[in-house]
């Protein structure tokens, strides 16, 4: 016979036996038995967000930092509703978060009782999995399924809804050990021979490479798979990071704010080999002209994923890792120089004009400068996000994070504090607009409250600067509700003890950022810049690639 | 396009099946008929569904449909009418 125990003891034992160091949560009625039992177990940290919603992002923070599962806590009702914007950010950047909800008391279920929502009606197009556990005898089984389907095949956020009563029933606890990580299916070798095959043969080839290569950790595999063949690479929002970006071989950015020369090549080429993307519109652009001339190569974990927006000549479902590893047994040797110089005649400069000088390259230049590339940047949604994305000189695996799928504003301030607490040996930088920083910035509070050092750097320009974009691209320059009011948030962070800088010139940037970086707790930066400036490029909604705007439409 | 038959075993969860339906709906394909029924096996649903889309399509709700927690697994069969004549 095993220990007897509560279902919320049960809750914090599999928690802790799973390896799980750090809850982000907020307590509430439902949820107050874990809360108790938490209460004895000193080896779960729990971190007490201000919203149950920066529990969710700070959670995703840490699972793409850690590469491990990110566990958020709510209770039931609001609490629970509260968490829906970071599942579903997790759920379209393949993330994997194990939500724990509580909810009303089983006799209650279904009768409107207060703060009862049905959670898993609520979140089911937003998670993999999720399950109302009903037995207490189920539920050690429920949380350990719960976290093998979220790190298996594409990674996905999991939500495990327990009523009252069954927190506060008493079972047997049987410790269950994880399954490993399920190993993806064999890649078929005809297929990799064939992708082989059609590198030898392309004139004008390229990778283009997303967030599975640094899921799977693929990194050194798709360098060598680069530097072998010649081929150019193109990283695509959240692929930005699994491949130096001061690489020769390295491209930029591709879609909607990608670099003219980068979707030029995506234009031109005659074989295009995309590793761990799945070619979402942001990315294609209109897909009945994108790249219109290649051979369409796509490797996944999603099978699903696989031809859904491009039509693939070749689909290969499987880990980005083992996939490149058995590429490069059967790849020959060969160059690119020829393609390569003709992409470089697609580059060119081009004239932006920031007040004060204040501009996306003078902040980023200066902020690797001071952090000597050694931190991890989480940028929100938004104009800052596309500057962070186009010009960081990103050299190191997986240190950049962002709200890829679902744009998500409001998310880095949180991510950002899961990033810190997976990452605590090397600073973290959560960059935001003035529009992103104001929905989350309660959380200064919980950085103080729990000693979480995020370095907060703000583009305050005074609007909700892409919308506003559009606004005066596509709406008749009818700035409706985007103008947006701030705080002094060097006062604000000086509230809550937080150091601020205020920068208003280039001359000012470089030394306000070493002293937030260097600054031994969480620090703010407020960067006021151009109030009209635009990110350029830019490919009009729906349109191709190929038609890219350089300056607003008259 | 020739209307196909899309085939699901499940297990018999009114959860798994709120899943799939799911799918159904993200997709907003014009489904002909839609039925589940108990497939033999204790715990397995059988969810039989015809739309009217395109083979590529349905192949590609066929693989979406695998990736449910809950679907043991999902085939599709193009033109059923046409089989059934």
């Amino acid at each position: 016979m095993g220990e007897v125990l509560t279902g919320s003891q049960i809750l914090c034992r599999t928690l802790q036996d799973a390896g799980v160091k750090v809850v982000f949560g907020y307590p509430g009625g439902a949820i107050m038995p874990f809360y108790d039992a938490l209460h004895g177990h000193p080896g779960l940290r729990h971190i007490l967000v201000r919203h149950e919603q920066a529990a969710a992002h700070a959670a995703d923070g840490y699972a793409r930092a850690g590469n491990q599962v990110g566990v958020c806590v709510a209770t039931s009702g609001p609490g629970a509703t509260n968490l829906v914007t970071g599942l579903a950010t997790a759920h379209m950047d393949g993330s994997p978060v194990l939500a724990i909800t509580g909810q009303v008391a089983r006799p209650m279920l279904g009768r409107d009782a207060f703060q009862e929502t049905d959670v898993v009606g609520v979140t089911m197009p937003v998670t993999k999995h999720n399950v109302l556990v009903k037995d207490v005898t189920e539920l050690a089984d429920a949380v350990c399924d719960a976290m093998e389907i979220a790190v298996a095949g594409r990674p996905g956020p999991v939500l495990v809804d327990v009523p009252k009563d069954v927190q506060n029933q008493k079972t047997e606890y049987r410790p269950r050990t994880l399954a490993t990580r399920r190993e993806a299916e064999r890649p078929d070798d005809a297929l990799v021979r064939e992708v082989a095959r059609l590198i030898a043969q392309a004139e004008r080839p390229l990778l283009m490479i997303g967030h599975g290569v640094i899921q799977s950790g693929a990194y050194a595999e798709v360098q060598t798979l680069a530097e072998r063949t010649g081929m150019p690479v193109i990283t695509t929002l959240l692929g930005i990071s699994a491949f130096p970006q001061a690489h020769a071989l390295h491209l930029g950015m591709p879609g909607m704010h990608g670099e003219v020369h980068v979707n030029q090549a995506i234009q031109t080429a005659d074989l295009i080999i995309g590793i761990g993307m799945r070619f979402d519109d942001r990315v294609t652009g209109n897909t009945a002209s994108f790249a219109p001339r290649a051979t369409i190569v796509h490797i996944d974990i999603d099978a699903a994923a696989i031809g859904r927006t491009v039509r693939a000549a070749v689909g290969i479902a499987g880990d980005a890792r083992e996939v490149v590893a058995r590429l490069l047994t059967v790849v020959a040797s060969r160059d690119c120089e020829s393609w390569r110089g003709e992409i470089r005649g697609l580059m060119h400069q081009r004239e932006e004009a920031f007040a004060g000088g204040l501009s996306p390259d003078a902040i980023f230049s200066a902020l690797a400068e001071v952090t000597g590339g050694r931190c991890t940047i989480v940028s929100d949604v938004g104009q800052h996000q596309m500057w962070v994305a186009q010009r960081y000189p990103f050299q190191r695996p997986n240190t950049h994070i962002t709200s890829g799928g679902l744009g998500a504003m409001g998310f880095a301030v949180p991510a950002a504090m899961g990033v810190h607490l997976a990452r605590p040996d090397e600073p973290v930088w959560a960059i935001s607009g003035d529009g992103g920083f104001q929905m989350n910035m309660a959380e200064m509070a919980t950085m103080i409250q729990e000693g979480l050092v995020v370095k907060l750097a703000i583009f305050n320009n005074g609007y909700l600067g892409m919308v506003r974009q559009w606004q005066q691209f596509f709406h008749g320059g009818r700035y409706a509700s985007t103008p947006i009011w701030s705080p002094d948030y060097v006062k604000l962070a000086a509230a809550y003890g937080i150091p601020g800088w205020r920068v208003e010139g280039a001359g000012q940037v470089e030394d306000a950022l070493r002293q937030a970086n260097e600054s031994p707790g969480p620090a703010l930066v407020e960067l006021v810049i151009e109030q009209g400036a635009n990110v350029f490029p830019m490919i009009v909604p729906g349109g191709s690639l190929s038609n890219a705007l350089e300056a607003a439409p008259v | 396009m020739m209307p196909g038959l899309i085939t699901v075993l499940l297990d018999s969860e009114l959860l798994t099946l709120g899943r799939a339906c799911g799918v159904l709906r993200r997709r907003n394909l014009p489904i002909q008929s839609f039925e589940v029924d108990s497939h033999g096996d204790p715990g397995v649903w059988r969810l039989s569904c015809v739309i009217d889309a395109d083979e590529s399509t349905l192949s590609g709700l066929v693989l979406q449909m695998r990736n449910v927690i809950g679907v043991r697994k999902a085939t599709v069969t193009p033109n059923p009418l046409s089989e059934a004549s």
